[in-house]
Formats: structure tokens, sequence, C-alpha cells
């Protein structure tokens, strides 16, 4: 208990001095402190190793993408260069650009479920309980089934929502935009965020004008996300 | 610095940490260029840089920063191009390239983690042995600094009290394997 408090670092000053005097004469609580101190050290050893490990495959990727690259650029050379100089304009703002879906993914977290808080260790299992437990625990696959299933039976607006947030996590964007133009035409009190997912999906899309124009959107409404658009704007631009 | 991104830099997520990393890799090996180093030993650098940069974001030292992650990362990579450059035995003028165009990079103390104790090391090889779920929640209290609370949000654990009780069992098995 003394231990976790000390880790917490939330002692007060009072007890800070008596914990010192207390490693002074305390072999055993020494030893315990040095031990813990040791497995943080072990501890970043081990994830600076597992994140190399990571680093390592993003470069491998980078020069599969690179190789292929070259390789293609041999045969294409000539064809490419006049499309250069007929385009170089274009060419020149098309680079300067960062992807859609890049911002995209630097940018998206499924909302977080406030709509039907789950008790850990509940039994009432109903399918509302189901479905937003799934969707807390990221099981979307089942979350999706259970969300659509719900709004079948119930049409509660907010089931729109979760569902095109579940979409969008799941990769399927492209599904996700009709069910939030509809939630944004309900009185659910959710609909004042949907426009910053509609953007989120149309960025996930790659349609970048559509993304702008529903960023303006959360910017115009000033109630959510935003600062988040306003950067995003930026990062567009 | 960008609130989203440092999170996306401190998490697991592959997708955005591997955003993230190309966002800045081919700009950053132009702009390494200029150190005379070839590209693969700009990427290595870029890699480390990368990592120290996540362990600064996981030591919780760059949520007061004013400048972007993009400079930040930049300046760490810079100290690192002098590192690789005089393992290679080759002359460095400091003072040469401290700016990039328009921005000045902070000041960074580039802190070398120390390497492993004799009693580090012994720690480590039973560390390895723990499971997998163990090995988690140690790393994520003890290194990246993860309150009870949070470890419950960021992972399936029921309640702080499961956290608590499982983090109390993993270190009792590793206290005893090691005095076994």
């Amino acid at each position: 208990m003394l231990l976790e408090k000390y880790e917490e670092g939330s002692f007060t000053d009072e007890e800070q001095k008596a914990f010192d005097i207390m490693l002074k004469k305390n072999v055993g609580l020494r030893k315990e402190v040095a031990f813990r101190n040791d497995l943080k050290r072990v501890a970043e050893a081990e994830d600076d190793d597992a994140f190399r490990n990571v680093l390592a495959e993003f470069e491998a990727d980078t020069d599969a993408k690179k190789s292929l690259y070259k390789s293609i650029s041999a045969r294409w050379l000539a064809a490419a260069s006049i499309l250069l100089l007929l385009g170089a304009g274009y060419f020149f703002v098309f680079e300067r650009t960062v992807p859609t879906q890049e911002l995209f993914a630097l940018n998206f977290e499924p909302y977080r479920n406030v709509v039907h808080p789950i008790v850990r260790g509940t039994v009432t299992q109903n399918q509302k309980t189901k479905a937003f437990a799934a969707y807390q625990t990221q099981d979307y696959k089942s979350a999706l089934q259970l969300f659509t299933e719900l709004y079948e039976n119930e049409e509660e607006p907010y089931y729109l929502f979760y569902r095109a947030n579940t979409l969008i996590q799941l990769n399927r964007a492209r599904e996700a935009v009709p069910l939030l133009k509809k939630h944004l035409k309900t009185n659910d009190s959710l609909a004042e965020k949907s426009p910053w997912y509609l953007a989120m999906a149309y960025l996930q899309l790659n349609e970048r004008e559509n993304a702008i124009k529903m960023l303006n959107k959360v910017v115009a409404d000033s109630k959510f996300n935003v600062e988040e658009a306003t950067q995003l704007l930026e990062d567009l631009d | 610095m960008n609130h989203e991104a440092l999170k996306a830099l401190k998490s697991d997520d592959r997708l955005k940490l591997k955003s993230l990393y190309d966002q800045y890799r081919s700009e950053f090996i132009g702009f390494g260029k200029k150190y005379d180093l070839d590209e693969d030993s700009l990427a290595d650098v870029y890699q480390e840089a990368f990592l120290a940069l996540r362990k600064r974001a996981m030591k919780g030292k760059l949520d007061n920063v004013n400048s972007s992650m993009k400079t930040y990362l930049f300046a760490i990579g810079k100290y690192k191009c002098f590192d690789t450059l005089k393992e290679k035995g080759r002359s460095v003028t400091y003072e040469s390239h401290l700016h990039m165009a328009g921005e000045t990079f902070p000041d960074i103390e580039i802190d070398e983690t120390p390497s492993l104790s004799k009693e580090q090391l012994l720690l480590r090889k039973h560390f390895k042995e723990l499971g997998k779920k163990c090995q988690q929640v140690l790393t994520l209290f003890y290194y990246r600094g993860l309150s009870i609370n949070e470890i419950v949000e960021q992972t399936d654990y029921q309640n702080e009290n499961v956290v608590k009780a499982h983090k109390s069992r993993c270190l009792k098995t590793l206290r005893e394997s090691i005095n076994r």
C-alpha cells in the first residue's frame, strides 16, 4: 500500500519524509524500491527493442515501395517526362499536399460511448448492452451487426451515429456517409458531432473537396472539434 | 505540439505510427544529405531519431514543448547525424547548419540511455519469461508511466482492482523467479 502510494507519487511532504527515513532503516524496503527501479529500466529496454522492430518493418515497407518505383520509372520515363511538362503546374501542387488518408489516420478515433455506459460485471445482457460493450472493447464487427439490428428495430438515431463510426473504423467509410447524412437531419444530441465524422469519412475516401466542405461546417457550427478542424483545414490547404 | 500527433506517437496504433513515420521521412533524408551522409545511414539516423522522439513523449517531456513535432524531430536527427559523422571519424563543423530555412531548432540535450547493469540484465532475462499480459501491464505502468486508471481505459482489464491485483501478481512471479 505504501509502495503503491510512493509509485503514484501521491505522498504529502510529511509522508515523503517518513518514507525517506524508513528507506534508510529498512533494508527490505530499499531492495524492493531498487527492484522496481531496475524493472523500469528493463521495461524501457524491452519496449525500445520492440519499437525498433516496428520501425524496421516500416523502413522495409518504404524500401519495397522505392524499388517498385524504380522498376516502373525506367519504363515510363519517356512518357512521364512528357506528362510532367504538360502538367507541371498541377504536379507541383499535387506533390506538396499531404495525402488525405494520412490525415484521416492521424485524426480519426471512434466517438466514445456516451449513450449506454457499460457497468462491468453487469448481468443483464440485453442487445443494447452487448452492442456498446462490443464497441467499447473494439470488437467492431460484432458491434456493427448489433447496431444495424438495433436501428432496424428501434430507430433510435444514435444507432446511426455509432454504426457510422464503426463502419469508418472498419475502413468502410463509403457506407458510413449516408448514415451520417441521415443522422445530421435528426434532433439527436449527437448530431452536432456528425459533420466532423462525415469529414473523417471523406478523408478516408480521399474526397478532399467534400472533406473541406464538412470541416468548414464544423468550424462554422463551432460546437465540436473546432480546433482540430481548423488545423486540418490548414493541413489540407 | 499537436496533441493528436503526440497521442498517436505514444500509442501502439501501427497505422497512425506509420503515417507519422512516413510524414517526415523523405524530408528528413533530404535535410540530412547536407551532412554528406548516404541514404542508408540517414534512414538509420531517422529511425533512431524517431525512437528518441517517442521516448521523450513517453516520459512526458514533449507535453509543454512549443515547437512542432517536425522541428523537434529534426533537431534530434541533426544531433544524431553529428554522432554518426563522429563514429565514421569525420570532422564536423557544428555551427554551420544549426538552422533549417526559417526555423530555429530548440535546444535539445541528448541523454543517452545507460546500458543495463548486471542485475538489470538478469532481471531482463526473467522479464522475457513472463506471460505477454504481465509484460504489458508492467511496461505500461513502469515505463510508459500510465496510471492504473489509464491502463483500464487503454486495455481490456475490467477495472482498477483487477489491474492492481494482476500487477502485484506479476511482480511476485518476477521476484520469485529471480530468487529461485
